[in-house]
């Protein structure tokens, strides 16, 4: 066999094999990627403003937790996930935290009147200021209205360990 | 560089020599498209193991979510519907080629002359391949994935004295139940795969062994690369091709979710399996093992042995063509058979094609997510049980290691919303310990709060 044609048959044999591995590589990159892509904006869209509690029943100055029921788009299924919020009611105002901690995101739980994470040890004073540890911010703060008598809070995700608070 | 690359290589493991041991392998007879059926099937086999490796991002083996998520694949994951369609359209593609593959060894009596183990463990794969259709047929959990493996399943229960356990052990119980859809599952998915990549690894290594007895009779010989090279390439190119056009033009169907008490429903097994089917007919009651398990298993037999019955050296035999053309009859003629029964058989032809019909209209309709109905909690607890109760009861009345859960308390005997305000003034009165504490001092409306939350969980 001539050398050109050896070559020519040899170039068509890796075009096609590249070919095939590419195609089925671009298949599998699509389809693994593309529906965690979609998910992310289907979440939350539901759950606008969540009822905690009607206000008369939530004491002064001292933080209690609420465990919300969200609805979410999960896959293939609608479903629902929790999430934990501080509520304090001072004399004027109230104070709702995210109780996802802004450094890595474990939980943060109220101790000896200090919100703390014990997973890498930050401190916040129990208005949401950051006090001591990792973290690169205060508490997040979440929006809330009061509708009659029934306190509402809309539940956001923030971005994780940056200075400034991002909702994603 | 690259050259600085491959002699690092080469000094670690022996790249030129591996190299060489592929390209510089002898084609007797010269390279040949009549040879491109083995590295044919090594493609679909890697596609099929893509494809299904791909489809276990999504699906989830039980009854409840099983066809939802197969739903979910076809109609919602991006691609997904190409996905699926190429792990189906290549399985049936799979058994095509190896028939061809099958066939033309019969006939190039390719079979004797120390290939007799290639042989053997080709039938096996094939053994293998029919596994991997029985257990896959049931995954998406349809109609005819219900009623298909119910048929099959039954008649497996045939087998004198053993038959009954052995449908209970296959099942994983007394019903066809998401235990069946488990066992299915951890075969097609786990064990199966690991048993065909052994196979195949022994099939293709006796192979290249077998390959070096040198066959006389010719004088030409190419090397393997690169024209058998290019020949197998474009084959692969070509075969993938047809599938994902074949997904594209004609989706893999999915009827309705499986409704054991629907009494239209006929099932109609795949066309592979149609020719089993239409012995059926002929063998009532218990001697259906007798076209299910004994004929198959007597035509492998046969297959297996035919290396060592057939002992004569020269190359075209008489039996291996004789053996394929009866095969090739039987099995046209029984297909033909059963497509016609059903056409003749006006009510049967109604409803298959009502099933058809039901099909494409279930494909057609859009997605709806499955409601996961986790018992949501109509009420939040009230301030008064978080502060007070929620310490040792749980956030949401579900306990904890200090106190028992609270979730359905008034249902109990002396726990009913009337006890519960007395209980709650005077635990030791109700036989509690001291570890629950006394909440005399709560003011009325807050005890009614707690008592009105825990009567509603």
């Amino acid at each position: 066999m001539d050398l050109s044609r050896r070559r020519l048959l040899a170039g068509l044999g890796w075009l096609t094999a590249i070919a095939c591995t590419a195609a089925s590589g671009l298949l599998a990159g699509l389809y693994a990627i593309v529906p965690s892509l979609r998910q992310k904006k289907s979440l939350d869209s539901k759950n606008e403003w969540t009822q905690l509690a009607e206000l008369s029943s939530i004491p002064n100055n001292q933080p209690v937790k609420f465990s919300l029921q969200l609805s979410v788009i999960d896959g293939w299924a609608e479903s629902t996930t929790r999430q934990a919020v501080w509520v304090i009611r001072r004399q004027n105002t109230i104070d709702i935290f995210s109780a996802v901690c802004p450094h890595e995101g474990c939980s943060v739980d109220y101790e000896a009147s200090a919100f703390v994470c014990r997973c890498h040890a930050s401190y916040w004073k129990d208005d949401g200021t950051r006090t001591s540890g990792p973290s690169p911010r205060n508490l997040d703060r979440l929006d809330y209205r009061i509708v009659g008598d029934r306190l509402e809070v809309r539940y956001q995700n923030f971005k994780l360990n940056t200075a400034e608070k991002i909702p994603v | 560089m690259m050259q600085k690359i491959l002699d690092w290589l080469d000094e670690r493991i022996a790249l030129r020599q591996l190299w060489a041991a592929y390209a510089d392998r002898n084609i007797p007879g010269g390279a040949s498209w009549s040879y491109v059926f083995s590295s044919g099937l090594k493609s679909i086999y890697l596609t099929q193991f893509l494809t299904g490796l791909l489809l276990l991002l999504y699906y989830v083996p039980s009854t409840d979510h099983a066809h939802t998520t197969v739903e979910y694949i076809q109609k919602e994951v991006y691609l997904g519907y190409l996905v699926r369609g190429l792990h189906f359209y290549g399985a049936n593609l799979l058994l095509i080629l190896s028939l061809l593959h099958l066939g033309q060894t019969l006939l190039t009596s390719a079979y004797k002359n120390k290939r007799e183990l290639v042989w053997i463990s080709g039938l096996i794969l094939l053994v293998l391949l029919q596994g991997a259709f029985f257990t896959g047929y049931l995954l998406p959990w349809d109609q005819k994935a219900y009623f298909g493996t119910q048929v099959a399943l039954s008649i497996l229960s045939s087998v004198p004295l053993v038959g009954e356990l052995l449908e209970t052990i296959v099942k994983g119980g007394p019903r066809m139940s998401t235990l069946t859809l488990s066992r299915f599952f951890v075969l097609h998915v786990l064990l199966l795969p690991a048993l065909f990549i052994t196979m195949l690894t022994v099939h293709i290594l006796l192979s290249r062994r077998a390959s070096l007895v040198a066959d006389k009779q010719t004088d030409k010989v190419d090397k393997y690369y690169p024209s058998q090279f290019v020949r197998n390439t474009v084959f692969a190119f070509l075969l993938l091709l047809l599938l994902a056009t074949l997904s594209h033009l004609v989706p893999v169907t999915l009827e309705p979710k499986a409704d054991p008490s629907d009494t239209t429903y006929i099932p109609r097994p795949e066309w592979y399996f149609l020719p089993l089917f239409q012995l059926l007919k002929y063998f009532p009651g218990q001697l259906a093992i007798v076209p299910a398990l004994l004929l198959p298993g007597l035509l492998f037999t046969v297959l297996a042995l035919l290396p060592f019955l057939d002992r004569k050296v020269e190359r075209r035999s008489r039996l291996g063509s004789a053996f394929l053309i009866v095969f090739i009859c039987g099995f046209s003629m029984l297909l033909t058979l059963a497509k016609l029964d059903d056409y003749k058989d006006v009510a049967t032809s109604k409803q298959l094609l009502a099933q058809q019909e039901k099909a494409r209209v279930f494909l057609s309709e859009p997605f709806l997510p499955q409601r996961l109905d986790l018992k949501t909690q109509q009420t939040c607890p009230p301030a008064s049980f978080l502060i007070n109760c929620a310490e040792c009861h749980g956030q949401n009345a579900e306990g904890t290691k200090n106190g028992p859960k609270l979730i359905g308390i008034t249902h109990k005997p002396a726990r009913s919303p009337k006890d519960l305000p007395k209980l709650l003034r005077d635990p030791s009165s109700y036989g509690l310990s001291e570890d629950m504490p006394d909440f005399s001092s709560l003011p009325d409306e807050e005890i009614e709060q707690i008592v009105d939350y825990l009567s509603s969980l």
